[in-house]
Order: structure tokens, then sequence, then C-alpha cells
């Protein structure tokens, strides 16, 4: 699988680079609905680079390859992941930074990362299965439509306005979050499974 | 070893290389007891098939004009005078089939080509 | 081991394509030359013995493994590929695919790949969409030689290569199966490069499988005649194979057994370009 993920790097590295400066800059940046941004797209980076693999009929190829079909689903996962524990950890390292320097809102930050990457993993879970199925086209467009709605999820759930109006804590309770955040794991290695028997089946 | 290859001569490929070692063993040109260039490392270096090679290395074989020590290869086999013999026959008879069709082509009859015959004999000798 | 390829009474149906009771052999240390018309069922053919399409009845062994079978993910590391149209991401460059390789591979071999490299002058750090498409070629051989190999699946490798290239490449081929189990099975609709460097011919043809032959017997077996459309009919049975060519002087060619011709008659060298196109117009 490292070869996988190597080539996969170097596609990312080269092509999506303004890509992965707006991640980073939105994970930086000391602002609750940006992170959450931040850490949701790095979830679509599996997406962007199966799009350049279906452009050389690479999947062709790979198949006759020493890669496994677990090793072939599971990498495209692993991307995601990787850059989804990258923007969390340069988010957490601004948010550490910012309360270093007094900022108080900084911590409210904290959650978010919660939310955000309960909504990543969200992502992948569903968009997956449906990509590696139906190819890059169609499960775009499935992918972006629920990429939209957690990200909406993302801002209301940090603006205070709206949770005032439905008598919900502004920030949910940590146990709450660790749950939902360990129920889009789960949903995850469910996810795996099905993509790799799909994946199986699937002719190219 | 010398072998030339042709590929549009109506010869089969496998018969030219049978036929040119051959003529090399029997020549002398070959010596008995020199080993011969594996039947692959043949086809490879003449960019032939493997299986050709392999033909023409089994009929040698058959004939007694080369023989296989496992593990190490071929080799030429010791002049076997009786075949050497064998072929030189044939060879006469082939020709003396040609002389009789031209002879007939000129009309000559059998004691005029015997004269013609010892004529030869007696001028060359 | 005795066959690098086992194939029997394979079959795979497509809506409007099938394969039927595909059976075939590469002997080990042989190559195989897959000849047939664009849509015969040759790429088809390769990707059901590498197990990317599943096959609907029959058997593939591969160097002696089922390709169905879990050990098959091993015997992969022993085989090289070559695909028409696919590749790798075009956004890599030959450097960044040894890199990828290396992983990919547990023989890979550095060193012999960019010695494939420098000797098909290919660039080390230029992305792949600026290769040409004889480049790409070029680039996708090398990769398949360079993890020691056992066997070599060829689909269409020459193709878009120049004669001299071709020609190069092909002694390459030559040279890999000068040990006894290095074996090739190559299809390619550039019949003289399989007449050049193969043992056997397989001809497929509309999914059917209509010989599998040793080339040299082919080339010794058959012959053009060339004589009238009477001589012609009064020929035996099981002389003349496929269609005949009429010239509007009243003269034909046929594809014919060199041995069943009587003397006398006018036959021509017959290449294996000659033998498939007459065959092919008798079933077409």
């Amino acid at each position: 699988m490292r070869g996988l993920l190597a080539k996969d790097g170097y596609i990312i590295f080269k092509q999506l680079k303004f890509f992965l400066v707006l991640i980073v800059a939105f994970a930086v940046i000391p602002n609750s609905s940006l992170s959450g941004f931040s850490i949701v797209y790095t979830a679509m980076l599996p997406m962007t680079v199966m799009a350049y693999d279906e452009q050389s009929k690479w999947d062709k190829l790979a198949r006759m390859m020493p890669y496994s079909n677990r090793d072939l689903v599971l990498s495209k996962y692993a991307v995601g992941y990787i850059g989804m524990m990258g923007a969390t950890l340069i988010t957490f390292i601004s948010a550490l930074v910012c309360m270093a320097f007094g900022d108080g809102t900084a911590s409210e930050r904290l959650p978010a990362i919660l939310i955000s990457m309960s909504g990543g993993l969200l992502l992948e879970a569903i968009g997956m299965p449906m990509m590696l199925r139906f190819g890059v086209e169609k499960g775009r467009i499935l992918f972006f439509i629920i990429a939209i709605a957690v990200t909406i999820a993302s801002i209301v759930s940090n603006s205070d306005s709206i949770g005032r109006d439905l008598h919900m804590p502004a920030i949910p309770g940590l146990p709450l979050l660790l749950l939902v955040t360990a129920a889009t794991v789960v949903l995850n290695l469910i996810s795996i499974a099905i993509s790799t028997r799909l994946y199986r089946t699937k002719e190219i | 070893m010398e072998i030339l290859i042709s590929h549009t001569a109506g010869q089969p490929i496998y018969n030219q290389i049978y036929s040119q070692i051959k003529e090399q063993i029997i020549s002398g040109r070959l010596k008995a007891d020199s080993p011969l260039p594996s039947i692959r490392a043949l086809a490879k270096d003449l960019r032939i098939s493997v299986i050709t090679t392999k033909r023409a290395y089994e009929e040698l074989e058959r004939e007694g004009f080369l023989y296989t020590v496992g593990g190490k290869g071929c080799f030429v086999a010791e002049k076997n005078t009786e075949v050497i013999r064998e072929e030189n026959l044939k060879q006469m008879e082939a020709l003396m089939r040609q002389i009789h069709s031209l002879a007939e082509t000129c009309g000559l009859s059998e004691p005029e080509v015997s004269e013609m015959y010892h004529t030869l004999l007696k001028e060359k000798f | 081991m005795k066959n690098a390829l086992e194939i029997k009474d394979l079959s795979r149906s497509y809506k409007d394509f099938a394969l039927q009771n595909l059976s075939l052999n590469l002997p080990a240390g042989c190559i195989l030359g897959l000849v047939g018309e664009n849509g015969a069922g040759k790429s088809t053919t390769i990707k059901l013995i590498m197990n990317t399409i599943h096959r609907d009845s029959g058997s593939i062994t591969v160097m002696g493994t089922d390709n169905t079978s879990p050990q098959f993910q091993d015997v992969k590391q022993d085989i090289g590929v070559v695909l028409d149209e696919a590749n790798f991401p075009e956004v890599l460059t030959a450097r960044q695919v040894n890199k990828v390789m290396k992983y990919t591979f547990t023989r890979w071999d550095e060193a012999v790949y960019f010695d494939y490299i420098k000797r098909f002058d290919l660039p080390e750090k230029k992305a792949f969409k600026e290769f040409s498409r004889g480049m790409k070629m070029k680039l996708a051989i090398a990769v398949a030689l360079s993890h020691h190999p056992k066997l070599l699946l060829l689909d269409e490798a020459t193709g878009g290569l120049d004669p001299i290239m071709r020609d190069e490449i092909l002694d390459i081929f030559n040279e890999f199966t000068r040990q006894e189990d290095h074996s090739i099975l190559m299809s390619s609709h550039i019949v003289s490069d399989l007449e050049k460097s193969c043992d056997y011919i397989a001809f497929l043809h509309k999914g059917r499988l209509l010989f599998c032959e040793e080339k040299d017997r082919l080339l010794e077996k058959y012959g053009i005649l060339s004589c009238s459309r009477e001589e012609l009919e009064k020929l035996p049975a099981g002389t003349v194979y496929g269609r005949t060519r009429s010239s509007s002087y009243g003269g034909v060619e046929a594809l014919a057994d060199r041995t069943k011709i009587p003397a006398g008659m006018k036959v021509s060298h017959a290449g294996i370009e000659d033998i498939i196109v007459f065959l092919a117009k008798k079933e077409g």
C-alpha cells in the first residue's frame, strides 16, 4: 500500500498545491467555521486523486499489479484520513498558540474540531463507496451534496444565535461529541468493508 | 560454427540448420566431441524459434550426428563412417537421377552416357 | 514448470461479444503471439488471465497457480504487464514511478529500470502528459522488465513505436526468453512483429480461436497458390483453405497446403499475415 500512497502523495503535492494551501490557511486562521471547512475539505482529497487516476486509466493497470483489492480501497480512505489528521493537527496547534497569546475564543475551536472530524469521516464513509462503485463523475455529485450539508451543519452548530433558539448548549458536551466521532469511525469501518466488496466485483 | 538462415528460400528453417550442421560435421569442420551451442542459445542468437532449433538438433541426434550429456549440453558425435557413406551414396543416387533426366532431354542412350563417363575418367586421371 | 500459462475452455460473454471456449497453452520459455482484429478478444483474454474481469466458465492456470486462488497475488510479482491504454497517472515522472514501484514489487531493480530509461532516451523528471505515445509505451515496457518477472503479458506493446524502436524492443523480448523459465504472451495486430519473434501464433477471430500453431510449421505448411478457376476446382478437398481471391482475368489466389498441391502448380511464400487474412475471409 505504500506504493499507492506514494503515488497519491505525488499527485496531491503536484496538482493540488493551491487546494493544500487553502486547507492549511483555513486551519491556521482563528475561526471555527474555517477550521471546519479545512478539515472537511481534506476528506475530499481522495476524490480528486481518483479523478486523476481515472484520466490515465490507472485502475486498469493497478489491478494487474500485486496490490490486493483491500489495499487499493484502503489507500483511498487513507489519503482522506491522513489529510484530515494533518488539518486537525494544524488547527489544534493553531488554537493552542492562540490560547497561549491570550485569545479566549480559541478554546471554542476545539469542539469544532471534533464536529468537523465527524463530518469529514461521515463524508468519507458515504461518499467513497459511491465513487468506487460508480466512478468519480457520479460519486462526485453525491459527495458534494453531503459536503455542503455537513458544512452547513458545522456552521449552524457553531452559531450561537441558532443554538440559543433551539435551546441547545452553545457548545455540545464533550461526551456527546466523542460519541458522535466514535460513531463515524465505526461507520467508516463498515464503509471500508462495503467498498472492498463492491470493488472486488467491479470490472474495469 | 557457421549458420546462415534464409527466411525467404523455400527450405524450412529447421532443415537449413540441420543440413548446415550436418555438412560441417561430415566435412570435419566441426570436430568430434566439440560442444555445440545450446538449443536455446542458438535460437536466440539466430533470432529464430526455439522449437525449430530443437527440431533440428533432435533430428541430428536421431541420425547419430550429435549426442547430449545431461546438464552439460550437446556435442558433436564421432564421425560415423557408415552414416557418411550412406549420405554420399544418397547424393550420388540423386546426381545420377539428374544425369538420367538430362540424358533423356538430349536424347542420349545408356551406352552413350557410360562412354562419356569413361572418357571423363581417362582424361581427368 | 511445464507451461507458463494454461487456459482451458475459457468463456466470457458480453452483450454484443463473446469469447467462446478458448483453450491454449504457453509452454515455459516460449513466446506466443496473439493476433486478431480489433474486438477479436485479445484484450479480454489478457484481462481474464489477470482476473481483472471474471470468467463465465473454464480455468486459467498461471505458472502453476489457479488465477482465482489467493496465491495468485504472489504470482503477480512475477508477471510484467504492458497495456495498450492504461498507464501511470499523467502527472508522475519517471523518477516518481520508480519510487512507487519500489514499494510495489519485492524484486524491483532500480538500476535495471534507470538503465532502460537511459537506453530508451526517456526524460527522468518530465511528467507523462508531456510524453508522446511511443514514449509512454517505452516507459511501460521499462517498468514491466524491471522487477525480474518470469512472464510478460503485452497488449499491443509495440503499437505507436517506429520500426527501429520496435526492432530494438523485439530484441529485448528475444533476450528475455534466453532463460528457459521466461515466457511471453504478446498480442498485436502488427503481424510482422509477431512473425519475427514468436514461437507460437494464436489467431483469435470474433471471440473464437481459429488456431494456435508453431509459427515455423505454419510457414512450412501453407503457400499461396496461383492458378485458374478451373484448376482450382479440380483440386482435391482439403487442399485449399479459406476464401479465394479472384482477379477479373480468370485467375485465382488461394491459401493451400503445400504438401497437397500437385507438382507444377505455381506456389509462392505465404507469410503469417497472408495466412490470417485468407483464413479470416472464410470465417468472416
